[in-house]
């Protein structure tokens, strides 16, 4: 009988045990894979950014392209987001807005809450004359 | 044996018959014979004729050494003619073959000789035959001198008929050169009192110049004075403006001077973005304009940037330090075209980024 009166704590204690080692399993999808950026796409971002203060928004918006997929399979959110903001924003200096509008809205939604996506999300409430959430300045 | 050889023997026989002579006429004459007995007659007659007859005897033993002398003799001269005539052929011999051998060292001599005058002509005719070459080449060297010569001469005829053109030419040309040497004395002399003129008028402004150069550079040295006191009052202008805006975009304790931080926080703060996204349109695609684009790329590339982050500050400081905007800035304020509103969002992008491009 005695077994039966310590059974559930055991199988409570041992329940605990295993959802905490399936935390930090190598299975885990949770577990944060490292960032891995090449220095040769941290150049050529900078270089983007260089053409995008010189005027030159075509060719500033093909590295842009480039280095987000690099920066995408890096698994570099923070700055995927960020070169996705920059090829919205040469487009909409392009004056296509429909383009610029709807990398806006993307990275919005797929990287939200990214400083990227906060300074998309305004410009995108500028775009459309009001907005698609209200805005809230230059503060983030 | 000569005439001659015969005398001696002559002489002899008359001796004797003189001496026969002369013993007959002595006065004692030969005593007379002794009769003897007839048993001793044979050597009386021995001794009587004995003498006679060895003297006989004795003359033809004389005789006939005369004879065999003479005959001696005879044989003689003949042995000695023989002799002689041996010594003679057998010289003749010798000089035969010395004759022979003289004759061989002659043939072999000229031999030699002509051996020696076919080499020698031989050499002669190799001799003849490079002096007809030296002379074939030698004549065509000096036909190629002749014809260069004459080539040269040719051309230095024609340099000496140039020159006597040119020389012509430069004559006349020194006649006009004189004439107008004449022309320009005379303008010389006039020049020159108007260069006194000058001279002094020259002093006259020269004295302004040093003055107005004296003022321009107290003019100068001013302006630098007012140049630091200007960065001094904008650098302190800037720290309480930083401040003031940071603390506007939410940094309570501002962090160190200048930081990349407090920029990003004080462009926050003052809202640098959105106000360029309203006053933008107003200022059309003029020159302030495109500035305002570029300003607004940079603003942008720092509100995004992580001041945290070594990497991206370095970058950003490169980027600005590139643009070089700043200074464009300076020069669009300074045309003052704008409207006022411009002007302040100008000054604001100034203030924060001036000093950025040295912020790592």
């Amino acid at each position: 009988m005695w077994h039966r009166k310590i059974c559930l704590p055991v199988v409570l204690v041992a329940a605990s045990a295993l959802a905490g080692c399936a935390q930090y399993s190598p299975w885990s999808n949770a577990r944060p894979r490292p960032v891995v950026v090449s220095q040769a796409d941290l150049a050529t971002f900078n270089d983007a950014i260089s053409l995008t203060e010189s005027l030159h928004y075509e060719a500033a918006a093909g590295k842009f392209q480039q280095v987000f997929d690099s920066f995408t399979i890096a698994g570099d959110r923070k700055r995927a987001a960020e070169a996705m903001f920059w090829l919205g924003f040469c487009r909409e200096k392009q004056h296509r807005s429909v383009e610029a509008r709807a990398i806006y809205l993307r990275l919005a939604d797929e990287y939200a809450g990214t400083r990227a996506a906060h300074q998309a999300d305004q410009r995108l409430s500028r775009l459309s004359g009001g907005g698609r959430r209200p805005a809230g300045g230059d503060k983030h | 044996m000569n005439e001659k050889n015969h005398k001696p023997d002559d002489r002899l026989e008359g001796m004797l018959r003189q001496w026969g002579v002369d013993e007959s006429a002595r006065p004692g004459g030969v005593p007379p014979m002794p009769m003897m007995p007839p048993l001793r007659r044979w050597p009386t007659i021995l001794l009587r004729w004995g003498p006679p007859a060895a003297a006989a005897a004795m003359l033809l033993i004389a005789v006939g050494l005369f004879v065999a002398g003479r005959s001696s003799d005879l044989a003689a001269p003949v042995a000695r003619e023989q002799e002689d005539v041996h010594a003679i052929k057998t010289q003749l011999a010798h000089a035969q073959s010395d004759l022979q051998k003289a004759r061989d060292a002659l043939s072999q001599a000229d031999s030699q000789r002509v051996r020696e005058i076919e080499q020698l002509d031989a050499e002669i005719a190799a001799l003849k035959k490079d002096f007809q070459k030296e002379k074939t080449i030698s004549l065509a060297a000096a036909d190629q001198r002749i014809t260069e010569s004459n080539r040269i001469i040719g051309e230095q005829k024609e340099e000496l008929q140039k020159v006597t053109g040119e020389l012509a030419k430069a004559g006349r040309e020194l006649a006009d050169a004189r004439k107008r040497y004449d022309e320009l004395v005379g303008k010389r002399d006039v020049t020159r009192i108007k260069l006194a003129a000058s001279v002094s008028e020259l002093d006259r402004v020269g004295k302004m110049y040093r003055r107005t150069l004296a003022d321009s550079l107290k003019a100068q040295a001013d302006l630098a004075v007012l140049k630091v006191r200007r960065q001094i009052v904008m650098g302190e202008f800037q720290r309480v403006y930083l401040a003031a805006a940071a603390a506007a975009g939410g940094m309570e304790q501002p962090e160190r001077w200048a930081s990349l931080h407090l920029r990003q926080s004080a462009a926050r703060g003052v809202q640098l973005l959105g106000r360029c996204a309203e006053i933008r349109p107003s200022v059309q695609a003029t020159s302030t304009g495109r500035l305002m684009d570029r300003l607004e790329v940079v603003l942008t590339r720092l509100n995004l940037l992580n001041p945290a982050d070594p990497v991206e500050a370095k970058a950003f400081a490169a980027l600005v330090r590139r643009g070089g905007l700043v200074k464009e800035i300076d020069v669009a304020l300074a045309e003052g075209r704008q409207r006022a509103d411009v002007r302040t969002w100008l000054l604001e992008a100034r203030l924060i980024l001036e000093g950025a491009e040295n912020v790592a």
